[in-house]
C-alpha cells in the first residue's frame, strides 16, 4: 500500500506541474488548424497561378512591342523592354515564398504532432518512476492507467498552449499579411482604370484589337475573316482582365482569410481555392489561345 | 506609389484610348494606319510608365514582406520552445534510467 501511496504521489506531482498551465488556458481560443492549411493551400494556388497570368502578360505584351518595332529605322533596349521586369517579378514571388514559409510554420505549430510528442515523452517519465518504485501487483494497472491519463492530459495542454501561441503570433503578424497581400492586390489593380498591370495590358489589347479594325479596312473579300480576329481580340482584351481581376479578388480573399484564422474563426478557403484555380486556369488558356490575333487571319 | 508616375500613365492611358475612339469614324485605311501608329507609340509608353510604377510597388512590397519574415522567425522560435520542453522531458527519462541502472547495481553489491 505505501508503494502505492509513493507512485501515486510521484505521478499526482507530475499531474500537479501541468496541473497550473492547464488551468490558465481553460477557455482560452486556439488557432483552427485546418484554416492554416487551407490559407496554406490558398497562397500556394494564388502564387502559381499568378506566375503564369503575369508572365502571359509579359508575352502579350511583347507581341504589341514587336508590332511596333517593325515600323522603326533602329531598335534600342527599351523598345524591347519586358512589360513586368524580372527583378520585380522575383520580388513578387518572393514574397509569396515568404508568405508560405511563414503559413508553413504557423501550420507546423498549431498541428498535434507537439502534443503527441509531449505525450509520448511523458508515458517514458511516467514508466521509470514506475520502474523506479514498482507497485504491488495489484496496483500495476492503476499506476499505468495514472501514467496514460497524465501523459494524455500534458500532451492536450502542450497541444493548447501551441495552439494559443499560434493564434497570438498570427494575431501580430495579420498587419503585416494584410498589407503585403492589399500592396500586392494594389500592383494588380481593382480594375484596368485603376494603376497597376491591369491598366496597361487593356491599352495592349485594345492596340491589339484595334490592329484588325486597321485590317479591315483593306481586308477586301477577308472581311469576315479579320472581324472574327477583332472580335477574338476583344475578347482576349476581356478574358485577360478578368484574369487578372480573379488575381485582385483572390489576393484580398487571403487577407480575409488570414484575418479570420488570426481571430481563430474556422474560415474555409475551399471554395476560393477551388473558384481561383478554375478561373485563372481557364483565363491563362484563353490568354494563350487569344494571343495578339495571330491567328484567323490576324496577319496574313 | 509615384503620384507623377501614375498621372502621366494616366494622360498615356486615356490618349490611347481617344485614338482608339477615334478610329470609330475612319473609313480612309492610310488615315487609320496613322492612328494606329500613334496608339502604338503612346501604348509603347503606357507600358514602359506602367513596368516604372510595378517596379517601384515591388521595391515597396520587400519592405512589407520583411515585417512577415519576422513573424516567421517568432513563429520558429515558439516551435523551438516547445521542442526544448519536449527535449528536457527526454533528459529526465534518461535520468530516471539512469538512476534505475545505479540502484540495480547497488542491488548486486
Amino acid at each position: 500500500m505505501k508503494r502505492h501511496v509513493t507512485n501515486s504521489l510521484c505521478v499526482w506531482s507530475l499531474l500537479a506541474v501541468w496541473a497550473l498551465p492547464c488551468a490558465s488556458l481553460s477557455g482560452c481560443k486556439t488557432v483552427d488548424s485546418l484554416s492554416v492549411t487551407q490559407f496554406k493551400q490558398g497562397l500556394s494556388t494564388v502564387y502559381s497561378n499568378s506566375r503564369s497570368v503575369l508572365l502571359e502578360c509579359n508575352q502579350s505584351a511583347r507581341e504589341v512591342q514587336l508590332d511596333r518595332v517593325e515600323k522603326l529605322p533602329n531598335i534600342k533596349e527599351s523598345d524591347v523592354a519586358s512589360a513586368l521586369d524580372a527583378e520585380s517579378l522575383s520580388r513578387w514571388n518572393r514574397a509569396f515564398e515568404v508568405l508560405v514559409l511563414y503559413s508553413s510554420a504557423l501550420e507546423t505549430l498549431a498541428g498535434t504532432n507537439h502534443g503527441k510528442a509531449v505525450e509520448a515523452s511523458l508515458q517514458l517519465v511516467g514508466d521509470q518512476i514506475i520502474k523506479l518504485n514498482p507497485p504491488r501487483d495489484s496496483d500495476e494497472s492503476t499506476s499505468d492507467e495514472l501514467t496514460r491519463a497524465i501523459s494524455h492530459i500534458g500532451g492536450l495542454i502542450v497541444q493548447a498552449a501551441a495552439g494559443r501561441e499560434a493564434l497570438k503570433l498570427a494575431r501580430d503578424a495579420d498587419p503585416n499579411v494584410r498589407a503585403v497581400l492589399f500592396h500586392m492586390a494594389n500592383m494588380i489593380g481593382a480594375d484596368y482604370t485603376k494603376p497597376g498591370v491591369r491598366k496597361t495590358m487593356w491599352s495592349n489589347w485594345t492596340v491589339v484589337a484595334d490592329e484588325q479594325r486597321v485590317e479591315f479596312l483593306s481586308a477586301g473579300d477577308r472581311k469576315r475573316q479579320v472581324a472574327a480576329a477583332y472580335a477574338k481580340a476583344l475578347e482576349g482584351r476581356q478574358t485577360g482582365d478578368s484574369a487578372l481581376g480573379a488575381l485582385h479578388k483572390a489576393l484580398i480573399d487571403l487577407a480575409d482569410l488570414h484575418t479570420a484564422m488570426a481571430q481563430g474563426r474556422t474560415a474555409s478557403a475551399s471554395e476560393i481555392i477551388t473558384v481561383l484555380g478554375q478561373e485563372l486556369s481557364f483565363a491563362k488558356t484563353l490568354l494563350e489561345s487569344a494571343h495578339p490575333a495571330k491567328s484567323d487571319g490576324g496577319e496574313q | 506609389m509615384n503620384q507623377s508616375l501614375k498621372d502621366l500613365q494616366d494622360i498615356l492611358f486615356n490618349r490611347v484610348r481617344l485614338l482608339s475612339k477615334q478610329l470609330d469614324d475612319v473609313t480612309d485605311p492610310a488615315q487609320a494606319q496613322a492612328i494606329l501608329d500613334e496608339m502604338r507609340e503612346f501604348n509603347h509608353r503606357v507600358t514602359m510608365v506602367g513596368g516604372l510604377l510595378f517596379r517601384e510597388q515591388s521595391a515597396e512590397l520587400e519592405a512589407k514582406v520583411e515585417a512577415v519574415s519576422k513573424a516567421k522567425r517568432r513563429v520558429d522560435e515558439a516551435i523551438k520552445n516547445i521542442q526544448e520542453l519536449n527535449d528536457s522531458l527526454q533528459v529526465i527519462t534518461d535520468f530516471l534510467a539512469l538512476v534505475d541502472e545505479a540502484i540495480d547495481l547497488a542491488k548486486l553489491l
